[in-house]
């Protein structure tokens, strides 16, 4: 009773003291309920596709043998009734194991280890070149209101958002490799290229902690196209809420104030304009982010990328359930993490969230 | 600074970034290979899995790895499938009754590793692919035992006669390994297998074969990196010191080997492929596919009474416009004229082809007394683009003899599903030799895996079945071709199966390279490969 | 000694279907140092666009303000210069003219390195905070923390920091609870007295207006057209627009409100009636203000008007006025 009253005590004053602490834990807390949530859905709605694993996965032969069906259900544990699938996978689930994929015959956590980094290069670099060319655009566009700058601007973003992310790799390939052969072709690093030690799994970090000077010009070279192709919808995303998350602080009058007090024009646009902006962009950001994530699918494909996107679509077309429950719920595991982040930023950067 | 410079500065400095890396790695773009590496773009997705000759795929894009890091009992020579050759048996002797067969193996080989091969080690191997119950395991079913009289000497026995067996040898997945060394990693050739053999995952960061290439790495989908066996016990050393096999998107294979030196791409379609052609430096070679594409009907009334009616089915059969259908499948496309493709033991010529006629067609549909015939058309989307055209073409040719037909495209997972369990009516599919014999044929005959599932059991063409049982168990290859040229002649005429077209495939590769040629088994040698 | 000091100004802007609108027609007046001059009119009467071109916050079409004998130049991008720190602005809205995510310390410290720069002396947050009445705790305090009274005081405490000599105050009290905007108000007052800063106050409010400040000048339609000391104009406006505004007023000290007497509305700036741009509604109308504009008349004692009334052939309906021409 004490305890209880003790607890609660406790409680309220960690409240009070790190409110920002208490809400990440209550929201992570909450991330392990999401978690069991999706894989719910996803083992349902896996389970739901009128396709056989066995049949996918065995060769037309095989699949005609009863033996060969056999041995791959009891294997993978599908010979048994769904629920009970379903808790045996939360069993394990809970213990850490993913289960092993169909595929790669690897427990499904390992390759989620060594598949996730990549995606993760690929998708870090890309909302990189997004945040800062989305912004630094939305910005200045912002600035000169319906200037040359701002309508080329909106033009550009509108065909950012519009053309197919296929077509547009594709393209890119075309004039950046084959025809100027200024940047690489697919994959992450060249096929002569010996690939440096795994430490985090970033072909840039690694070649970096390595020594490698030659092996980091490359991976970053490699980088290039397939980041830049797959930030362009989301810079034009992050452009078009930039400017309008601008010109919308322009329009107060405490930047005005600021100005009529003759501060330095960084300090207006960093201090007020930026500072006040930022929270749409961050939440833009956010969104932008499972933007990435579904467009690795594609363009991992056709970089030769070997990543997240490229093991689900693979683990899709041969329906290996626990590769695809594994992918499903890195994914939203990720997704989940950053709107927390998002949230996190809110707080900080606005005061009225944070002591409210 | 004025306050409209700095958002553009911010712009402008990611602009430079970029730039400047772009500029400091001019050097090191489009260089595909250098002397020493040769590097291939495939569509394959690579996973352990396929590392190992006893789980792995048997599709195309998978061999060729099976067959640069591991060698086989026999093979063939000079793309003639219809006379297996010795490899790493010497010499073999089947008995008089086509049931015992026994090998003689080279005493001179050794394993990447530097062990020696035994007789020991082809019995494990051709086990463990039997009790591990996957994929590629069917290619034992038949066989009784393996057994290892000496160190040198392996004797295969099968339940009944099986005059394909030397055929089934050829094929990549009958692959010899080190038994010792996949013992020590978890491997089994045990009953049990399917349970306890965990060898697979550790098969994909090292070969334990005879090739001429091992593996050195494979990350993840992307690349398979071979280096050449320093045991490699043939007399032909590999030219290139290390193979890159690399999964690339066909739309991306075409720039690739535009830019590449001592590159070869496989998966670029037909149609740009021959428009390579007038590039220079590069050589493009045009080739119809092994694997089959055939259109069937159901015979099963209970699935659908227009598709089982006789008439119907031969309506079909001269209805369809077969010359329209292969330059639908495009450059190198060639026309099935029988279920067997070209260059393997009992093929037809393409003269013996059924000929469209679309009066007769017309006449069976009339006689056939049913009013405004209808077929629903299953088939698979996401497998080849040349399906769906296909597709298309069969139901616009159709509708001018009167038949309607209605496109059912289905995802692969789910379509494949019904289509095995004989529940389409009518489907478009297609059948990969799983080692270049015409017992592999044997799937098309009335009871046979495809037979079945066009619901065209065993019972309904006994005179059909027991010609085929005949020709299976034919022992002389000289007769066995005959009789099989007979069996499609009448196949052609009262299979509800119409073989339609084997499909264009290309190579293209860098014009310094020679020898890269097409096999029907294990579509590309790269030990072969040389720069001219 | 004129420390703000406009002169013909003009503020056209174009609506989106490209009619100009001439917001301000031709407006001058003046402020002195520690006087207050309360600006009112109906709403659309182009105060807020004169207020905006008195700081520079809009570029003036025609005319020109002085501040401090210098051109004022146009409030943009580029950084104020340091001479144009003295003439600083209160806005209306009190919730978007602080900075949401800002300490309201840092924000009144704005700018004060610029003042220093100017003056070679540096206020400190709390002494601001303290002339405009507030302790010096609130510096750590978020602007959503504040009510809206507290708020305009820290815009106050802002504008104050940059030690200026004069402020334009758009509406400063329009957003704030009666009881309030009396405090304020004569924080106003004592802060043009204590400091000596000259304020151009402009309000709708009458009653605020005839509280504080000096002179009083009354706007309509784009045009000014009485000014006179606040006392005298409030007790006898001769304007008949001043005239029906004033006695609207029910009593001085409650809150003023539109002068509901007066029939017809507004015209649109865009078509200002020809002459006399109140013709249509002034219950003296003769036919001369029909077509021509008045000029304005100087009416002695600090007063003006623009109005046919104080023309030379009305000398007599009004009074003690001497009416000469006054050109402009």
């Amino acid at each position: 009773m004490t305890m209880a009253i003790l607890s609660v005590r406790a409680l309220k004053r960690a409240r009070t003291r790190h409110p920002i602490a208490v809400f990440v834990i209550r929201r992570l807390l909450a991330l392990v309920a999401l978690a069991l949530g999706i894989s719910l859905v996803s083992f349902v709605l896996t389970h739901l596709v009128p396709g056989n694993p066995a049949v996918a996965n065995l060769g037309q032969q095989a699949s005609n043998d009863p033996a060969a069906v056999h041995a791959f259900e009891a294997r993978y544990g599908l010979d048994k009734p769904l629920p009970e699938q379903y808790v045996i996978y939360v069993g394990h689930l809970l213990h850490g194991d993913l289960g092993v994929s169909e595929q790669t015959q690897r427990p499904v956590l390992t390759d989620m280890v060594s598949y996730a980094p990549p995606t993760a290069e690929l998708a870090l670099t890309a909302m990189f070149i997004a945040v800062v060319v989305g912004v630094g655009l939305g910005l200045s566009a912002a600035l000169r209101h319906n200037g040359w700058l701002d309508r080329t601007v909106r033009i550009f973003t509108l065909v950012g958002v519009s053309i197919p992310i296929f077509w547009f790799a594709l393209l890119a390939l075309y004039i950046f490799y084959l025809r100027f052969g200024i940047l690489p072709g697919v994959g992450r690093l060249a096929p002569t290229v010996q690939p440096p030690p795994t430490v985090t799994g970033f072909a840039t970090i690694d070649s970096l902690l390595a020594g490698q000077w030659s092996t980091f010009v490359d991976a970053v070279s490699h980088l290039i196209l397939p980041a830049v192709v797959l930030a362009a919808p989301v810079t034009s995303l992050i452009t078009r809420f930039a400017r309008a998350a601008v010109l919308e602080v322009l329009g107060n009058d405490y930047v005005n104030a600021a100005r009529a007090k003759g501060l330095p024009t960084h300090t207006v646009l960093l201090r007020h304009v930026l500072r006040a902006a930022l929270s749409s962009i961050i939440t833009v950001a956010g969104l932008a982010l499972a933007n990435v994530l579904t467009g690795t699918v594609l363009v991992e494909r056709i970089f030769s990328w070997p990543g997240i996107g490229q093991y689900a679509y693979n683990s899709a077309i041969n329906l290996d359930l626990p590769s695809i429950m594994g992918a499903t719920l890195f994914v939203a595991i990720v997704y989940t993490l950053t709107n927390l982040v998002v949230d996190v930023l809110y707080t900080v950067i606005d005061p009225r969230v944070r002591l409210a | 600074m004025r306050i409209r410079n700095v958002g553009v500065l911010a712009g402008l400095l990611s602009f430079v970034s970029i730039v400047a890396a772009c500029g400091s790695t001019g050097s090191s773009a489009g260089s595909g290979s250098s002397g020493s590496t040769l590097v291939v773009d495939s569509k394959f997705s690579f996973t352990s899995k396929d590392a190992d000759p006893a789980r792995g795929g048997v599709d195309f894009t998978a061999v060729p790895l099976f067959h640069a890091m591991y060698d086989t009992l026999l093979t063939f020579a000079n793309n003639d499938y219809t006379k297996p050759v010795a490899s790493l048996a010497s010499s073999f002797t089947p008995s008089a009754d086509d049931k015992t067969f026994t090998f003689k193996l080279r005493k001179d080989v050794t394993f990447s590793n530097g062990d020696p091969m035994t007789s020991a080690d082809v019995v494990f191997s051709f086990l463990r692919l039997q009790n591990v119950k996957d994929t590629p395991s069917y290619l034992m079913a038949g066989v009784t035992s393996v057994t290892a009289p000496d160190t040198s000497t392996v004797v295969i026995k099968t339940a009944s006669p099986d005059p394909a067996l030397p055929f089934v040898l050829t094929n990549p997945a009958m692959a010899v390994t080190n038994a010792k060394q996949l013992q020590a990693h978890g491997g089994t050739d045990a009953q049990d297998g399917s349970k306890t053999d965990s060898a697979t995952s550790w098969l994909g960061t090292a070969s334990v074969g005879t090739g001429p290439y091992v593996l050195k790495s494979y990350s993840a989908s992307a690349q398979v990196v071979l280096t050449a066996n320093p045991h490699y016990w043939g007399p032909n050393k590999p030219h290139y010191k290390t193979v890159v096999y690399s999964a690339v998107d066909p739309d991306t294979q075409a720039l690739n080997i535009r830019r590449g030196t001592n590159a070869v791409a496989l998966d670029i379609p037909t149609t740009q492929a021959s428009g390579m052609k007038s590039l220079h430096g590069l050589s493009v070679q045009l080739f119809s596919s092994p694997i089959s594409l055939f259109l069937f009907m159901n015979s099963n009334p209970a699935i659908s009474s227009t598709a089982a009616n006789p008439d119907i089915q031969n309506a079909v059969r001269y209805g369809l416009d077969y010359t329209g259908l292969i330059s639908l499948a495009g450059p190198g496309s060639a026309r099935a004229a029988g279920i067997v493709p070209p260059g393997f033991l009992g093929a037809l010529p393409q003269s013996d082809a059924i000929k469209t006629d679309l009066a007769k067609a017309k006449q069976y549909v009339q006689h056939s007394g049913i009013q405004n015939p209808t077929l629903q058309l299953h088939y698979q989307t996401g497998t080849s683009a040349i399906v769906q055209t296909l597709a298309s073409r069969i139901q616009s040719g159709l509708a001018q003899v009167g038949i309607t037909v209605t496109l059912t495209p289905q995802s692969a997972i789910v379509g494949l599903q019904d289509y095995r369990a004989g529940k389409d009516a009518m489907g478009l599919f297609n059948w990969a030799p799983d080692y270049p014999d015409p017992n592999d044929y044997l799937a098309f005959i009335p009871g046979g895996t495809v037979g079945l599932r066009a619901g065209w059991p065993a019972s309904a063409n006994p005179g059909l079945a027991a010609q085929a049982a005949a020709a299976a168990s034919t022992t002389v290859d000289r007769d066995r071709g005959a009789k099989y040229v007979a069996l499609q002649h009448e196949l052609n005429l009262a299979s509800p199966i119409y073989p339609l077209v084997f499909p264009g495939e290309s190579i293209v590769s860098t014009s310094n390279l020679s020898g890269v040629q097409f096999s029907s088994v294990w579509y590309l040698d790269f030990s072969q490969i040389k720069n001219k | 000694m004129t420390v703000l000091e406009l002169v013909d100004v003009e503020v056209t802007y174009e609506r989106s279907d490209g009619t100009p609108v001439g917001a301000v027609a031709g407006v001058s007046l003046s402020v002195n140092p520690g006087e207050i001059v309360g600006l009112v009119g109906e709403t659309g009467c182009g105060k807020s666009s004169l207020a905006r071109a008195a700081c520079g916050l809009t570029r003036v079409t025609a005319g020109s303000v002085h501040f401090d004998g210098r051109p004022v130049r146009p409030l943009g991008a580029r950084e104020r210069a340091v001479q144009d720190i003295g003439l600083q602005m209160v806005f209306q809205n009190p919730y978007s003219s602080l900075n949401p995510r800002r300490r309201v310390g840092d924000q009144v410290a704005d700018g004060m390195r610029r003042t220093k720069q100017r003056d070679g002396q540096r206020l400190t947050v709390e002494t601001l905070l303290e002339r405009v009445g507030l302790a010096p705790e609130v510096a750590r305090l978020f602007p959503f923390q504040l009510s809206g009274g507290q708020r305009q005081r820290i815009a106050l405490a802002r504008a104050l920091a940059a030690r200026p000599s004069v402020i334009v105050l758009d509406e400063p009290l329009s957003a704030l609870d009666v009881s309030v905007q009396a405090q304020v108000a004569n924080l106003l007052r004592n802060l043009a007295d204590e400091l000596g800063v000259g304020m151009l106050l402009i309000s709708h409010d009458l009653a605020i207006v005839h509280e504080v400040a000096d002179r009083t000048v009354v706007m309509y339609l784009g045009r000014i057209v009485e000014t006179g000391p606040t006392r005298e104009l409030w007790s006898r406006p001769l304007h008949p627009y001043s005239t029906a505004l004033i006695g609207a007023i029910p009593t001085v000290g409650t809150v003023g409100r539109l002068p509901e007497a007066l029939i017809g509305e507004v015209p649109d700036p865009a078509q200002p009636p020809s002459g006399c741009r109140f013709h249509p509604r002034c219950s003296a109308v003769m036919d001369k203000c029909r077509s021509i504009d008045p000029p304005t008349f100087n009416q002695g004692d600090g007063r003006s008007m623009a109005c046919w009334l104080a023309g030379p052939d009305h000398l007599g309906r009004l009074g003690e006025s001497r009416g000469q021409w006054h050109p402009s």
